[in-house]
């Protein structure tokens, strides 16, 4: 079965034999509008089964332009590959724009951009601002216009791992797919954003503030103002293309830091980081 | 590696290391990295475009030397500006 999704600021057309794996997209992406091929692709991935006689199991591999740029995964795996996968190819492909390294949440059409290294609670965070009635746009990519400085929804499910996924799997409205347990990055499951958001999906919002979001166990809450000039240079080491891009980039980079006032904040729970960013937000207006 | 830009020395201060509340943003016209600089760090980055646009960077390094050096990592971006001016002037080697 062949398929072309339209991501909002990308798309990418999968084809596959395989039937749990594509039931599973029939799940995560169930609002996106799916034809059989609408012509021009970001991304374009088969999900192909590997040879029968392998030693550890049957296998799955990503083939893309004709070849298989990562390691095969089991053949029950062929989600997190594809997820994990197209992230990696749309990270080396969409250079016409400055690609962050972020959750993207807005409210009116105004965003708040969360750019954070793996591991700081970015897609946690993300889901847990939707569910409480923020737009999502994406939980790994900020899709940030050189020319306009708005943001693009980039709206692919977000991959939630470990603990994360009874944290929001266990609140209402939240859709998951199936958990893969015991990938190279643990446990994975991965969150269907609502409806409104993916009708939204080419619909770009306003830069209106920025936070740096690192969660730590146990930690109390800490909210810090960043200087605009720190900003920039860690949007810059947040991003997927940023020294590609040379002075397009650090103008656009500039503009963000210029616009959209920034915060750090460290927290240990959910419900410390929602009001705290609520209220930066309110006083970004 | 080549500088794409057809600026000079001064005039690619003047465009790319932009002052946000006290703090300056350098993009490096070699390698595009972005550095954070002090007001400082940009007075002598601004003497070494000028003294590069004058034909007398070699001088001005001497200078630096005699009265105690660079600050940390500055001297590579004066030396990378050295590209823009020879890109200018034609006489820069291909990467």
């Amino acid at each position: 079965m062949q398929r072309s999704i339209d991501l909002g600021a990308a798309s990418v057309v999968v084809r596959s034999p395989l039937r749990e794996f594509n039931a599973q997209l029939d799940l995560l992406y169930r609002d996106h509008s799916q034809a059989g091929d609408s012509g021009f692709a970001d991304v374009r991935v088969a999900l192909l089964p590997g040879p029968p006689w392998r030693v550890w199991g049957p296998q799955v591999r990503l083939w893309s332009e004709a070849s298989c740029p990562f390691d095969p995964y089991p053949l029950d795996s062929a989600l997190p590959l594809f997820e994990w996968g197209t992230n990696w190819l749309l990270a080396q492909r969409l250079n016409a724009h400055v690609l962050l390294h972020a959750g993207v949440v807005a409210r009116e059409d105004r965003a708040l951009i969360l750019p954070a290294a793996p591991g700081s609670g970015k897609s946690t965070l993300t889901c847990a601002l939707h569910l409480a009635g923020w737009r999502f746009l994406s939980d790994e990519f900020g899709v940030l216009d050189t020319e306009s400085g708005l943001l693009h929804p980039l709206l692919k499910p977000a991959a939630l791992k470990n603990r994360s996924i009874d944290i929001i799997g266990g609140q209402p409205g939240a859709v998951l797919g199936p958990v893969f347990a015991g990938t190279r990055k643990g446990d994975v499951a991965h969150f269907a954003p609502d409806r409104a958001s993916v009708a939204a999906r080419r619909r770009p919002v306003t830069p209106a503030l920025v936070v740096f979001p690192r969660y730590r166990e146990g930690a109390a809450l800490r909210c810090e103002p960043v200087r605009r000039a720190e900003a920039a240079m860690r949007l810059g080491l947040n991003s997927f293309n940023y020294r590609k891009l040379g002075p397009v980039g650090f103008d656009a980079i500039l503009r963000l830091a210029r616009t959209a006032p920034a915060w750090e904040i460290e927290y240990g729970a959910l419900a410390d980081a929602l009001p705290c960013i609520e209220q930066l937000f309110g006083k970004a207006s | 590696m080549q500088p794409t830009s057809p600026l000079g020395p001064l005039a690619w201060i003047e465009r790319y290391c932009p002052s946000l509340d006290g703090q300056f943003l350098f993009l490096d016209p070699l390698r595009w990295d972005t550095h954070l600089l002090s007001a400082g760090a940009v007075i002598v980055l601004r003497e070494a475009a000028l003294a590069i646009e004058a034909g007398c960077f070699e001088a001005f390094r001497a200078e630096v030397a005699a009265n105690g050096g660079w600050p940390a990592g500055l001297e590579r971006l004066a030396v990378a500006l050295t590209a823009l001016a020879e890109r200018a002037a034609g006489t820069g080697t291909e990467a």
